[in-house]
């Protein structure tokens, strides 16, 4: 009967919090729908209720930093090459006011070097030079701040993979940069449950395919 | 699953305290229990009741359903997006007067109030596309724009590069653009049946007076300039903003690089000569020196030359580049650059027949160019600029002597600002200080020596507005003094662009150019005045993804063109303002880098009309330099597997007019066509840890036979003869390796 009673009062409880705004709740319920978002409309959806979220509370971080995430995963997603420009404009504008807002943290550069990377997918021809180098300087800010992070490391061994091997780039390259990654991944520590966790599975998957020893 | 953890912990938390007191009362009694369980099941069922159930559609304003748009109560949460047909059906718990957000990329936000009391609610949203701001729009009227923005790009410094009949020119790249002319003798840019001096460089904003290398009669000259220096061109074949004066025809408006972005060594060795260079790049600041210097002594023996040289050609120069932030968004850039050349070659002698002359060459160039962009409080930005020149040439045609010292230095100050991303304003000022003096002597004649010097400055405003929701329009006014030849005069331009369509924009120009006498022509007299073209042009272009399509139309009228009797040319009296003239014409420009993704190809035509009364004709004509025709398709082509680019260029145009003088009408022969394809290779490779390329080139693969034109001399039985003007040779090969390392 306790245990009844305690659902029933957890569940009553939960509805009224859904009632007033709780943005660490609200957070916390958006957050592993990013994961599970499939389609480019899924993670429209998500980025636009984080921003509402955002707009709740304006002094914190997190939710406008996971939608301008949840927007440059929506710009890998789409298709129609024409429809990525508009989703990155907006979400450079956000990441744009937090970087201004907290200059020292690098996952925000992380974030925008990802920017980067996304906008080289429109044209690879014309852009490839010039983001590849926007995306670099941003990993570079990034491991100036956390050198540990595994992410901008990740994101340095993508950039040197997705380099043509003539401009210095290439598997092999790559792959001791990934291997760095990977051992960077077993020792970070995350600052917060909020902070950005994403990468050791797809840093695994690139040390296989640049190949084995 | 930290997260899902601290949710548990976190909804835990909350309700505990609740919890402890209620389960108290619920020991006190059974029928406490019982009721309590009945009340708490009761307000459970209401709480499922009130939710509230929201749906509705979601269209543009012609009722066409939007997939993917967002709908959100504002502040929550709690929200949906709509389905292929535009629906959306979403519950909120929320109550009360709330207001429902409706958001989608391309379109603006919508709200409608609504009052949320467990009631099944229906609210339907038309969204109106978004009006398009400055940023949006870029007037394509006249206008190439080529910088690494994402609107508007046609043309990119690695395109010029890479395109197969310019050999690494800028000017030999833009002459495959719409609205120019091959003109192979001569090497400048022609544009829409304007003379080549019709046409002006800017760097950064300011004049460069002598933007191409100096040459003799009928051969080629290149720009001054490497595209390497350059983040964006915008090339205007007219109807160009106030802020460059100057120029009667077209501006070639070149933005320099910002900071380097590492450190690194350049050398390229070529067949004709060798290039170094060194940059060094910091945090806030970077330079680079380099130096250069040719030798065509060696290419001349390996290669047949027409024209027979004393001297080959030869050359050196270096530059410097030097970048330094200021502040937190200021810029200071200065570059510069000296030069000298010298070639002498023997020269067919008209009025000896069968007699050879040397013609000697020698030139000098500096030029000096500072930029400082720096913003200067409540949204307003400045920009400073500067450039100096100072250029000297030695020509020594036989006995003769003529000696030029150009002399030009140019100081620009200009304040911008963007009130909304609907309306900018951008004015400054100017002041173009000029010397030029020549000297001519040969043994019959006493030295002639004449000096022409001017201090013109100029003012101008210009602003962008977007009226209505997809029309922009920019209007500016600038205004010249000349105290030389005491006149002023107010160039009103005006252009509008109208985005029909997502991709597709109608575009207009139009304005008043002035541009003063050429030097030449002002040795003899100062009594002349501003010569002046209006421009009227109208513009369709389509652009989607990585294809573009454009047309245009354009009108350009001429008139107070300088006209001189060619047979009495230092007679000052027979020069006046009464040349006049017109072009018109329609061009086609077809790019595509989607098709095929390797594949980057782009195609030109251009039709002209026009004739023109100047200089010495003696009847207004077409001419030399305004073929009717004008074809050209690059082509560019990336093999990933062999790390090359190949590329290729075909030019066609029509024949280009010339006179015979034993026939009895003006400029009334026509030259046979030009045909040419022109075929490269670059290949890409890594040393040094950098990129590395070898670069091959040949003009006119099939050999065709080109002639520009016919020069006419009389034998001293008084009968013409005719010696046609080529190609130096029929072929030019290029081949060079560009080595960069750390």
């Amino acid at each position: 009967m306790k245990t009844s009673i305690f659902t029933l009062f957890a569940t009553f409880m939960l509805s009224f919090t859904g009632m007033t705004q709780d943005y660490d709740a609200d957070l916390q319920s958006l957050l592993p729908r990013i994961g599970s978002a499939k389609t480019g409309a899924d993670y429209a959806l998500v980025a636009s209720q984080l921003n509402s979220l955002a707009q709740s509370e304006p002094g914190r971080w997190e939710a406008s930093f996971w939608s301008a995430h949840c927007m440059v995963l929506q710009a890998f997603s789409e298709n129609e090459t024409g429809e990525v420009d508009p989703i990155l404009d907006q979400a450079e504008i956000i990441l744009d006011k937090l970087i201004a807002s907290n200059p020292d943290e690098a996952e925000f550069y992380v974030l925008m070097a990802m920017l980067d990377q996304a906008r080289i997918s429109v044209n690879p021809m014309t852009r490839g030079m010039k983001y590849s180098g926007l995306a670099n300087d941003n990993i570079n800010k990034a491991m100036k701040l956390d050198p540990d992070n595994p992410r901008a490391w990740y994101l340095k061994a993508s950039n040197v993979l997705y380099t043509p091997m003539m401009f210095g780039g290439g598997k092999e390259k790559a792959k001791p940069i990934f291997e760095t990654a990977a051992q960077k991944f077993e020792s970070y520590k995350i600052r917060s449950p909020y902070h950005p966790d994403w990468g050791k599975e797809q840093n695994a998957a690139k040390i296989k395919e640049c190949g084995l020893d | 699953m930290n997260i899902v953890a601290r949710m548990v912990n976190t909804t835990a938390r909350v309700v505990n305290q609740t919890i402890v007191d209620v389960i108290t009362i619920a020991q006190k009694s059974q029928i406490m229990k019982y009721f309590l369980t009945l009340f708490i099941l009761t307000f459970f069922a209401s709480m499922v009741q009130s939710q509230t159930h929201i749906t509705g559609v979601i269209t543009n304003m012609k009722n066409e359903p939007l997939p993917g748009a967002n709908v959100m109560v504002k502040g929550s949460i709690d929200g949906a997006s709509s389905d292929t047909l535009g629906r959306y059906s979403f519950s909120t718990r929320r109550k009360g007067e709330v207001i429902l957000l409706t958001t989608y990329i391309g379109f603006e936000p919508c709200e409608i109030p609504v009052k949320l009391n467990g009631t099944d609610l229906i609210a339907d949203f038309r969204l109106r596309e978004q009006s398009a701001s400055l940023a949006d729009v870029v007037i394509t009227a006249g206008s190439f724009e080529a910088s690494d923005k994402k609107k508007g790009v046609t043309l990119k410094p690695l395109d010029i590069l890479t395109t197969a009949s310019a050999a690494g020119d800028i000017y030999g790249a833009l002459s495959t653009l719409p609205g120019t002319s091959v003109v192979g003798e001569d090497g400048r840019l022609f544009v829409r049946g304007g003379d080549a001096y019709e046409t002006n460089t800017y760097i950064d904003g300011m004049r460069v007076k002598k933007p191409y290398s100096s040459t003799t009669p009928d051969l080629p000259s290149r720009g001054r300039f490497s595209p390497q220096l350059f983040t964006g061109t915008t090339f205007s074949s007219g109807g160009y903003s106030a802020q460059y004066g100057e120029a009667l025809s077209s501006a070639l408006i070149l933005n320099t690089t910002g900071l380097a972005d590492g450190n690194q060594w350049g050398l390229g060795l070529m067949a004709l000569g060798t290039t170094v260079s060194k940059t060094w790049a910091g945090d806030r600041a970077s330079g680079s020196i380099g130096a250069e210097y040719y030798d065509l002594k060696l290419y001349n023996n390996l290669v047949k030359q027409r024209v027979t040289y004393d001297k080959d050609p030869l050359g050196a120069g270096c530059n410097f580049n030097f970048r330094q932030r200021t502040g937190r968004d200021g810029l200071l850039r200065v570059m510069g650059n000296a030069s000298l050349s010298r070639v002498a070659l023997w020269y067919p002698d008209y009025d000896n027949s069968g007699v050879q002359s040397l013609i000697n060459l020698d030139n000098d160039n500096v030029y000096l160019n500072s930029l400082w962009t720096t913003p200067v409080g409540n949204g307003w930005d400045m920009k400073l600029g500067q450039a100096f020149s100072y250029d000297n040439n030695r020509l020594r045609p036989g006995e003769r002597r003529v000696d030029e010292t150009d002399l030009f230095y140019q100081g620009k100050l200009t304040f911008r600002k963007e009130f909304t991303p609907k309306v900018n304003l951008l004015a400054g000022a100017d002041i173009s200080v000029s010397r030029f003096v020549q000297e001519y002597s040969d043994t019959a004649v006493p030295l002639f020596r004449a000096e022409i010097s001017d201090q013109m400055p100029a003012l101008f405003a210009e602003s962008e507005v977007m009226v209505l929701r997809k029309i922009a329009i920019r209007a500016g006014l600038r205004g010249e003094w000349s105290p030389m030849l005491g006149e002023l005069v107010v160039n009103p331009r005006f252009s509008a662009a109208w985005l029909v369509g997502e991709d597709s924009q109608i575009s207009l120009s139009s304005g008043i150019f002035n541009q003063k006498p050429q030097e030449q022509l002002l040795r003899f007299t100062k009594d002349l005045s501003f010569e002046r073209a209006e421009h009227y042009i109208l513009n369709y272009q389509i652009q989607k993804d990585n294809r573009i399509f454009r047309v245009e139309v354009y009108q350009k009228n001429y008139s107070n063109l300088v006209c001189y009797d060619g047979n009495d040319y230092t007679n000052a009296t027979t020069y006046n303002n009464k040349g006049n003239g017109y072009a018109r014409g329609l061009e086609i420009f077809w790019r595509d880098q989607q098709t095929i993704k390797t594949l980057d190809y782009w195609v030109s035509y251009s039709y002209i009309d026009t004739r023109r009364l100047y200089r010495d004709f003696p009847a207004k004509v077409r001419p030399t330099f305004a073929p009717e025709h004008n074809f050209s398709l690059v082509a560019k082509w990336w093999v990933a597997k062999l790390n090359t680019q190949f590329g290729g260029t075909l030019s066609l145009a029509s024949g280009r007019p010339y006179n015979d003088p034993s026939s009895s009408g003006f400029m009334d022969k026509i030259t046979s066509n030009y045909f040419d394809i022109s075929l490269n290779a670059s290949y890409l490779f890594p040393l040094f840890g950098k990129t590395s390329v070898l670069y091959l080139s040949v003009s006119n693969i099939t050999g065709q036979r080109n002639i520009f034109g016919y020069r006419y001399y009389q034998t001293p039985q008084g009968v013409f003869m005719s010696d046609p003007v080529k190609p130096e040779a029929d072929r030019f090969f290029f081949i060079g390796v560009f080595i960069n390392f750390s």
